[in-house]
């Protein structure tokens, strides 16, 4: 209910869903850097795969040679050979 | 590169973590705002995360709450290091003698250095008497009154007009300007004429006092009288007067050069040794040397200094690279054109070196001609019209 009223705010008036609601800010680099803000920390931790939690659900990070460059409370940065993101319970 | 600065500046450290609740740790950490960084994956049990040294400690508090291990991979960083020093009693009796040495020795001149003036005779007077005020190689800098010795050194030296010294760690710096001479002048009082310095054609004659014998237009020969002193009233009498004017005139000066058609130039032939020494007051060390060093038919040499710890630190010391390379002389025809225009500028450089300061150049003319043996010389007159007026008593 709450965030359908704030899904309903943030369309009316034109702001930012990931200030209104805490969505994930995802920033892509080509294929070698992904950075997740907004994120709730992280469920599952590999060289393959990063699997963040976030308030729109869990984010799946796909690719080779994956690390976490940086962790902080708001952001996260992966760097490697990442050929996807995706959202969902099963990455779907 | 920021961050790799701060990492030194702070330090930074590397843990290891082993157990099954590695992703809650991680998170758990987050919350408490503990940034991790270089997460890498090194096993499914094992991760390996770097932090700076400051979260060190509330990391592995937190640690202890889940069933991990963490054990201290790596550690780097100043303050590591600092503490590693800490524990070396001879480094740290070491670097205090260094630092002693250093401080006592700051307290010498080791080098004086003269700027302002190439005249050979004025260095070697004024570095005897920089002497004579306790400013010499070697001397002990402490309590040392600059502006005493600036003062006394000014009043010794009649043939300066200014002198500053200044001492810095092992360097005297001492500026010093020479006195230019003041032109003679006939004293008011005494009766005298104003002839021409200069050949010169009159361009305009300005009298105070006395009688103008020049008039615009007159070429005049230099010591030709242009205004006398020597004023014969009409009744016969005559008075004797300080004649005071301004007469400028066009003055020409010629510079020539001469050019041969054959261009020589030089050119390396990519033999070379290159040598890197460090000097320092009283000697020199050998750093790197690349190549053998020999003597070449035709060779260049070229040598650089840098003083790594600045100019005046406290030690004195610079890097020497001297580089010879071998060269061999082409010899080529040299375009008309070219060679024209290299006399040229050459002879209209030499013309300009005996213009006055204070004339004011209104021409310049060029001509050339070339000699039997192929030599092309130039021919540059260049045009000022200045002061030629100057004042010459009674013979």
């Amino acid at each position: 209910m709450e965030n359908r009223l704030k899904r309903s705010a943030a369309s009316a008036f034109e702001l930012p869903m990931d200030v209104l609601m805490r969505l994930p800010l995802i920033h892509l680099t080509g294929g070698a850097l992904v950075e997740v803000e907004n994120h709730r920390g992280i469920l599952e931790y590999g060289d393959r795969l990063i699997r963040i939690d976030s308030a729109a659900g869990p984010i799946w990070v796909l690719g080779d040679h994956m690390m976490i460059e940086t962790i902080q409370r708001e952001r996260i940065i992966i760097r490697g050979s990442i050929y996807g993101v995706r959202f969902g319970a099963e990455g779907e | 590169m920021l961050i790799g600065v701060w990492k030194l500046l702070f330090g930074y450290v590397t843990m290891k973590i082993e157990g099954l609740s590695i992703d809650k740790l991680i998170n758990r950490a987050l919350a408490e705002g503990i940034e991790l960084r270089d997460l890498r994956r090194i096993g499914y049990t094992r991760l390996e995360a770097g932090m700076f040294a400051r979260e060190r400690r509330r990391f592995l508090a937190l640690s202890r709450e889940y069933p991990v291990r963490v054990s201290l991979q790596s550690a780097a960083g100043l303050p590591y290091l600092w503490a590693r020093a800490l524990g070396r009693l001879g480094l740290l009796a070491g670097l205090a003698a260094l630092a002693g040495t250093l401080a006592a020795l700051s307290q010498f001149i080791l080098v004086v250095d003269v700027a302002g003036t190439d005249n050979t005779r004025l260095v070697v007077e004024l570095r005897e008497a920089l002497a004579g005020q306790g400013i010499y190689a070697g001397a002990f800098a402490a309590g040392l009154d600059t502006s005493q010795a600036e003062r006394a050194v000014l009043l010794a030296m009649d043939d300066l007009s200014f002198v500053s010294i200044r001492v810095r760690g092992m360097r005297a710096t001492v500026e010093a300007i020479e006195k230019v001479p003041v032109p003679d002048m006939v004293d008011r009082g005494v009766p005298c004429h104003v002839v021409a310095a200069k050949d010169a054609v009159v361009v305009s004659v300005d009298v105070l006092a006395g009688e103008a014998k020049a008039r615009p237009g007159d070429v005049v020969a230099a010591g030709q009288i242009l205004v006398s002193g020597q004023v014969n009233l009409s009744n016969g009498e005559t008075l004797y007067k300080h004649a005071l004017a301004s007469v400028t005139g066009s003055v020409w000066y010629r510079g020539t050069a001469s050019q041969t058609l054959l261009l020589r130039t030089l050119r390396y032939t990519g033999r070379e040794w290159t040598r890197v020494c460090l000097v320092f007051p009283g000697g020199r060390w050998l750093l790197s040397r690349t190549g053998e060093e020999e003597r070449y038919g035709g060779e260049e040499t070229a040598t650089e200094r840098t003083a790594p710890m600045g100019e005046g630190f406290l030690f004195p010391v610079w890097i020497e690279t001297t580089r010879v390379r071998e060269t061999v002389t082409d010899v080529r025809l040299l375009d008309f054109e070219e060679a024209l225009s290299s006399a040229v500028e050459l002879a209209s450089r030499n013309a300009l070196s005996l213009v006055p300061g204070d004339a004011r150049i209104v021409d310049r003319t060029a001509g050339y001609r070339i000699d039997g043996d192929g030599m092309l010389t130039a021919e540059v007159y260049v045009e000022t019209e200045e002061e030629i007026g100057t004042e010459e008593p009674f013979a």
